[in-house]
This record gives structure tokens, sequence and C-alpha cells, in this order.
């Protein structure tokens, strides 16, 4: 199944090395929620002083390590779904269904993309800041339309093994 | 429009698109009927169900129940439960139960509870002589107490969307937990008599003593958790992520099993599992505020009134038979996001507590974790095991069955629920 996914070489190294980046992103916001939330019950039952921004700053890393979580989970065809159908139809037809799938999820995310662009380049116009770190809105969000992004790259990748995968069948029969 | 949306996430599953896209599609697929289609009010309300303080507790126990397995703790747990009743008749059974609901006072998750004590107890009953298929069924269904007994992620879930005490919802799941887990080794006694199992060993105070105390730093871990939370010194998210800090320190210094190399692996392998169920969350948000912009709760409100009348035993039922439908075709997470915003203002409406609910539902669903064709823990059963999914779930039958006896006695005997709750709120 995997050379299956392999459309070149080029491309399956670009998208190993990325990734890796998202990766490292996911190890820092996590890390850093871990250390700024328990920083602050330190700091609140020892020293008496809650970090004022600790609440804010960590929810904005939990956004951004669930939206890039969800590329790395798509990568590794880790979303929760349901496979009953495509297990029991015939080879060819589940194939195909797979791809019938495949251009849905493509379909919404191509509707996420559009809206993540709206809403973070709404947000960067109005201006809009969080109210303890006074960080603009649109960095939060930005991480929207970013994960639709390469969502879509992969979405693209996995039609083209999905539909490879469908002409080997109707050739190769079953 | 109840048909609608029902047709459109349906359709959108069985065809095999994941649970998240699905819910995106049906809820545009929903403004397109409403004539209000908007990218932006849709992704807007993803962000809106991810960002809260409450559901970071998510990905701090999913990293606790990593780091604890990698770390030697759920390894201790085990061993301390098998030091204690591993010498009576099928005893590797009762240990089995007892591990699961230790397991589960520090973890949140089945799937986290069934792998780490089903691949650490499954290899040595097997090897013991211990009927393998009963066996596996025993450890994947102890593994559902894990959301029961606090803490538990799906209650967190829920208490977010019903806006309810998620601390009153964990102290609710204390009495259900342990009922499933007795019902559970009544059924293993059962088998065990028919089987005639030899007893292993005689108790020894000394190795009980033993395990106990390497036990020690391990079994304090669900202390630390639910003293905090239930005497209010601190919120579950902060209890999580003490979790997090306290496993790391005591498998790095006192067990010395977790290398610092390991760490980034366990972020990762936390961070991808918090992606996917918050990624529910967060569409399910989405497609929960369009639900009731359809006013589709009013609508199965109706529904439901005609067919229960005005008695809330009859609602109760077939709401609980309804849940129990919906869990076998779907996993826990995504059904609790997508039924709870529909039933909450139906029973609130007949007068029902909210925190009784939420946990007859976690139970409910729960059972849905190993019925077929969709159960999450049957699929880990099956790879744990290496059974075939027909084998596991003809031993488990019996394990269902009592499940349910227990969910139906937690909903008509509401005190069972809401009797801690009651006795600790201030």
């Amino acid at each position: 199944m995997e050379q299956g996914r392999a459309p070149g070489g080029v491309i399956m190294n670009l998208r190993n090395g990325i990734e890796k980046v998202l990766n490292v992103i996911i190890i820092v916001m996590f890390a850093g929620m871990v250390i700024i939330v328990f920083s602050n019950v330190v700091a609140r039952y020892f020293l008496n002083a809650a970090l004022a921004w600790s609440d804010e700053v960590s929810r904005f890393m939990f956004i951004w390590l669930v939206f890039v979580g969800a590329i790395v989970a798509y990568m590794k065809n880790d979303h929760l779904g349901l496979d009953i159908l495509v297990k029991y139809l015939p080879k060819t037809a589940s194939r195909i269904l797979v791809v019938i799938a495949d251009i849905l999820v493509l379909f919404a995310l191509s509707i996420l993309l559009k809206g993540g662009i709206d809403m973070t380049l709404d947000s960067f116009a109005s201006g809009w800041v969080s109210s303890a770190v006074s960080l603009p809105y649109g960095y939060i969000y930005m991480v929207g339309p970013i994960s639709a992004f390469f969502l879509i790259l992969e979405g693209i990748l996995k039609i083209v093994s999905d539909l490879k995968s469908v002409f080997e069948t109707r050739i190769g029969g079953r | 429009m109840l048909t609608i949306f029902l047709a459109a996430l349906f359709g959108f599953v069985l065809l095999s698109v994941p649970i998240a896209f699905a819910l995106i599609l049906t809820t545009l697929v929903m403004m397109f009927f409403m004539h209000a289609i908007s990218p932006a009010l849709l992704i807007q309300n993803i962000f809106r169900g991810i960002d809260s303080f409450p559901l970071m507790a998510i990905p701090f126990f999913l990293l606790a129940g990593e780091i604890m397995n990698v770390g030697g703790i759920s390894k201790r747990i085990v061993l301390f439960a098998k030091a204690l009743l591993g010498h009576v008749t099928g005893g590797l059974g009762y240990v089995t139960v007892m591990a699961s609901m230790l397991f589960a006072g520090v973890s949140g998750s089945a799937v986290a509870d069934t792998s780490a004590i089903g691949s650490l107890l499954f290899p040595i009953m097997r090897d013991e002589g211990y009927d393998t298929k009963k066996s596996a069924a025993l450890f994947s269904s102890a593994g559902c107490i894990g959301p029961i007994i606090p803490p538990s992620i799906p209650m967190i879930l829920y208490g977010v969307i019903a806006n309810v005490s998620i601390v009153k919802l964990f102290l609710g799941g204390i009495v259900p937990g342990i009922l499933i887990g007795l019902g559970l080794m009544f059924i293993w006694y059962l088998h065990a008599r028919k089987k005639h199992y030899r007893a292993e060993g005689k108790f020894s105070f000394r190795v009980a003593a033993k395990a106990t105390v390497s036990a020690f730093w391990a079994l304090l871990l669900p202390i630390i958790i639910l003293g905090g939370i239930i005497f209010g010194i601190y919120t579950p998210t902060e209890a999580a992520v003490i979790a997090v800090v306290y496993a790391t320190i005591v498998s790095f210094f006192v067990y010395k099993e977790l290398k610092i190399s390991d760490l980034p692996k366990l972020l990762i392998n936390a961070g991808k599992s918090t992606a996917v169920v918050m990624l529910v969350c967060g569409t399910a948000t989405t497609a929960a505020y369009l639900i009731t912009t359809a006013q589709i709760p009013a609508l199965l409100a109706s529904t439901l009134l005609n067919l229960a009348g005005n008695s809330t035993i009859i609602l109760m039922l077939v709401v609980n038979v309804l849940l129990l439908l919906v869990g076998c075709v779907m996993d826990l997470t995504p059904a609790l996001l997508i039924m709870a915003p529909m039933l909450l203002p139906i029973v609130t409406k007949f007068g029902l507590n909210p925190i009784y609910f939420g946990v007859v539902m976690v139970v409910n669903l729960c059972i849905g974790l190993i019925t077929p064709p969709v159960g999450n823990i049957l699929y880990v059963g099956c790879s744990i095991s290496k059974l075939s999914i027909a084998e596991l779930v003809k031993a488990i039958i019996p394990n269902i069955l009592i499940m349910i006896a227990v969910l139906f006695l937690i909903t008509y005997v509401p005190a069972t629920i809401t009797f801690i709750p009651n006795l600790l709120s201030h």
C-alpha cells in the first residue's frame, strides 16, 4: 500500500519534510501548554499569584495543536470513520467509493480554507486583539486556513493514489 | 430538517468520509437548505468548539496515559492487583477488572485503559491456560470502565456542551463504574467456576507488601487526581496537568523507565489523539449550532413526547435504546457530541437532572464501544489478542448484557448516580 501512495520521490520527500516540521510544532505547542498550565498551578497555590496570561496563551497553543495535529492524523489515516460499506463491497466498487469519499473531503476542506481565509483577514483588518496579551486574533485563526491548505495537499495525494488503485483493479482484475 | 440532517450525516459516514469531515459536509447541506451558506460561520463555530480551558484536560489526560504506559506506572498497578487477587480461583480475571478500575482512576479514555491493561495481562492469562476468548472479552469490557470512573474524557466533553459541572459528572460516575466492575467480576466468576480453573499459588503477605511498596507512587496518582478535584483544590484541567508532571517525575526518577528521548514521541502520539477528538468536537459544535437553529431538538422532542407521553420512565427507555443503537454504529466521542445537544433540551424539559443524564449517556455509549459492528474497543481487543472480531463478539455477549443491566439499574435508580455528587457539593 505504501508505494501505492508514492506519486513521485520528490513529492514524498517533501511530504516527509512537512510531517517533520508539523511534528516539531506539535511538540512545541504541547510541551508549552504543559509548562504554562503547570506553572500557573504552582504560582497560584504556592506563590499566591496567578499568571493572568497563562489561560489565554495556553488556549491559543491548544488551538494550534489541534489544527496542526489534524494534518498529521490525516497523513496517518487516524481520523475516526466508518469502513463497513467499504469492507463488504466488491473491490472495484469499494475503491470507487473511497475516491468519492476523498473528493467529498476535499470539497469540505476547500470550504474550510475559504472560510478560514475570510475569518483570518477579517480579524486582522478589525485589529481585534486578545484581552490578556494583546495578540491579534488573526495569528490564532491563521492556523485554520494553514491546516486546511496542508490537508488539501494531502487529500490530493490520497486521491491520486486511490485513483491509481481503482485502475489497477480494473486492469489486473481480482 | 431532522431527516435531512440524519440522511446527510449517515450518508457521508457510510461513504467512509471521516466523521469530522462528514459533520462539515452535513452542516453545509443544512446551510444549503436553510439558504444560509457561510464558510466563515462554519469555521468560526469549529474554533468556538475547541477554544475552551476545560477541554484542555483532554490532551493532558491523554499524555499522562502515554507516559504511564512507557514509564512503568501501568505495570506497577497490574502487579499490585495481581499480588492482592492473583491467588484466587481464576484470579487473573479479577486482577484484570481491578487493574482496569484502578487505571480508570488515572485515565479518562477507554482505549488507553484497554490497551494498557490488556497488553500487560492478556499474554500472562494466555500462557497460564485461561480461555483466550473469554480473557480477551474480559479485558475489553473492563477497559470500558476507563471513561466511567473519573477522570473521564467524554464527561469533560459533555460538561462543556451541557454547561454543567465536570466535577459533579466525575463524582456521578464512581458508583456506576464500580457496579460495572462488580458485574464483570460476577460474569467471570461464573465462567471460572464452569472451567474449574485451579487457584494459583497462595496469598503471600511478603509479595503483597512488596508489590504495594513498589506501586506506592503509582497508586498515589489516582488519589492526587481525584482527591484534588473532589475537594475543589484544583480544576480537572489542572489535575490533568499535575498528572502529566507527576507521572513524568515518577517514571523518570523513581521507576527510571522513562527516557528524555521518549518524550517527543509521546507528545506527538497524544497530540495526534487530541487532534482527532477535538476536530470531531469542533465540527460537532458547528453542526450543533445548525441543529439548534433548525429547531431539531423541538422536532425530536415532539416525536419523543408522542412515544413517551409524560412518563420519564418510558422516555429514558426510548432514549437508552436509541443511544445503544447509535453506539452500535458510532464511536463514543462523535455519538456523544452529536446526540447530547439534541437530547439535552428534551430531557431537561422533562425535568431530569442534566448531571444524571450525562452519566447515563456516557455509560450507555461506553457499552457501544464493545457492541458490533463498530466498536473501537473491539478493535483494540482484537489487535491485542489476535482473535477475529466474530470470535471476540461471541465471547463478549454476557459482558454486554451485564453492562446493559447496570445501565438500566442506574437509569431507574438515579440515586446511584446523584448520591455522591449531592453528598460532596458545597
